[in-house]
């Protein structure tokens, strides 16, 4: 169970039924456990494969893309901006089909989120395990 | 089954039977308190995998037999070395007790520990409850489907039959979140379970022995 150290081994990992709650959680306690910017955009910049799932492929991107602006001082991989990472419909990532929570994630949803086409509540992907301050290089 | 990359509820009961014997061997008594989805996982009938084991602060630093128990199981299970971290101590209540909310799980090696040993407690059913309500992660886009599904079996585990009385649980052991609980209460009104109660019915905690 060795923590998946990119996002590429996420996209394998989904590819081969582990579940995106397993996957994706073991990925950000890696992410936010490495205490330097280039290391955390290394973890970033390889363009993971399809996953067989549109949302999955568009969500990698908006972690991407999330993970780089603000937990590191360097640009979004170019990858996370293509086609394949926007969704055609929104995906509200709510179980309920209310307007008044779809509305409130249409204003929560960070704008690295919204550029996929995904509405999440403000501060998504935290762990307990919060980032590690990151050190000069 | 276990998903692929995760624990499963047997893995873990194995490794704590090893720390068990460790203790033993260093003829000590260790208390061990978990949180989050390794206590669902171990002792409800509705959660069975998890990505890591939370527990609360153990020792600063740890004794070295500990350290090297760990790191062996780590080690023959592919597991991270941090497989059993302290992160989620800073999340916990300071008002929530140790003896009266919590439960025993079980006690290591197996038979019960006696003055030697290891003793795993998991939070009542109302501190789980309120641990979950406090996180509200109900909208994550990688874990809001399994925080959804484990706040609605808490609510009918604890027999929960409205918002305040769930609010009410919550200022227990977080009452600053408590005070001002709009975002809870407007969360809650869209995650309350609705369908009557199925055939097996939620169950936390439970004794393993």
């Amino acid at each position: 169970m060795t923590r998946p150290a990119t996002l590429s081994i996420v996209a394998e990992r989904l590819r081969e039924g582990v579940p995106t709650e397993i996957a994706v959680s073991e990925f950000l306690d890696a992410f936010y456990g490495c205490d330097t910017s280039s290391g955390r955009a290394a973890m970033l910049r390889e363009s993971p494969g399809p996953t067989g799932s549109a949302r999955s492929d568009a969500l990698l991107g908006a972690i991407a893309e999330y993970l780089t602006k603000q937990f590191t001082r360097a640009e979004v991989p170019g990858w996370a901006g293509e086609p394949s990472r926007v969704l055609a419909e929104p995906w509200f990532t709510t179980s309920s089909d209310s307007d008044a929570m779809i509305e409130y994630l249409s204003f929560a949803s960070p704008a690295e989120f919204r550029h996929h086409n995904i509405f999440t509540d403000f501060h998504p992907l935290r762990r307990a395990r919060p980032p590690r301050p990151l050190l000069p290089e | 089954m276990t998903p692929r990359g995760a624990f499963g509820r047997d893995a873990l009961v194995a490794a704590f039977e090893r720390i068990g014997q460790a203790a033993v061997e260093q003829g000590v008594l260790l208390d061990l308190f978990v949180y989050g989805g390794s206590a669902l996982m171990l002792a409800s009938n509705f959660r069975y995998a998890t990505e890591d084991v939370d527990v609360d602060r153990i020792a600063d630093p740890w004794p070295v037999w500990l350290l090297a128990v760990t790191a062996e199981i780590a080690s023959e299970n592919g597991w991270t070395m941090d497989w059993l971290n302290e992160a989620v101590a800073f999340h916990l209540s300071p008002l929530a007790d140790r003896a009266t909310d919590h439960r025993p799980f079980a006690s290591f090696p197996g038979g019960g520990a006696g003055e030697a040993g290891l003793r795993v407690s998991v939070p009542s059913a109302p501190y789980m409850l309120a641990l979950k309500l406090k996180a509200m992660r109900i909208n994550d886009p990688s874990k809001g489907p399994a925080e959804t599904e484990d706040i609605r079996n808490l609510l009918r585990v604890n027999g929960v039959r409205s918002i305040d009385e769930a609010i009410e649980i919550l200022g227990r052991f977080f009452p600053r979140s408590a005070k001002e609980p709009d975002r809870h209460r407007f969360f809650l009104r869209h995650i309350w379970p609705t369908e009557t109660a199925p055939d097996d019915p939620p169950r936390y905690p439970l004794d393993r022995r």
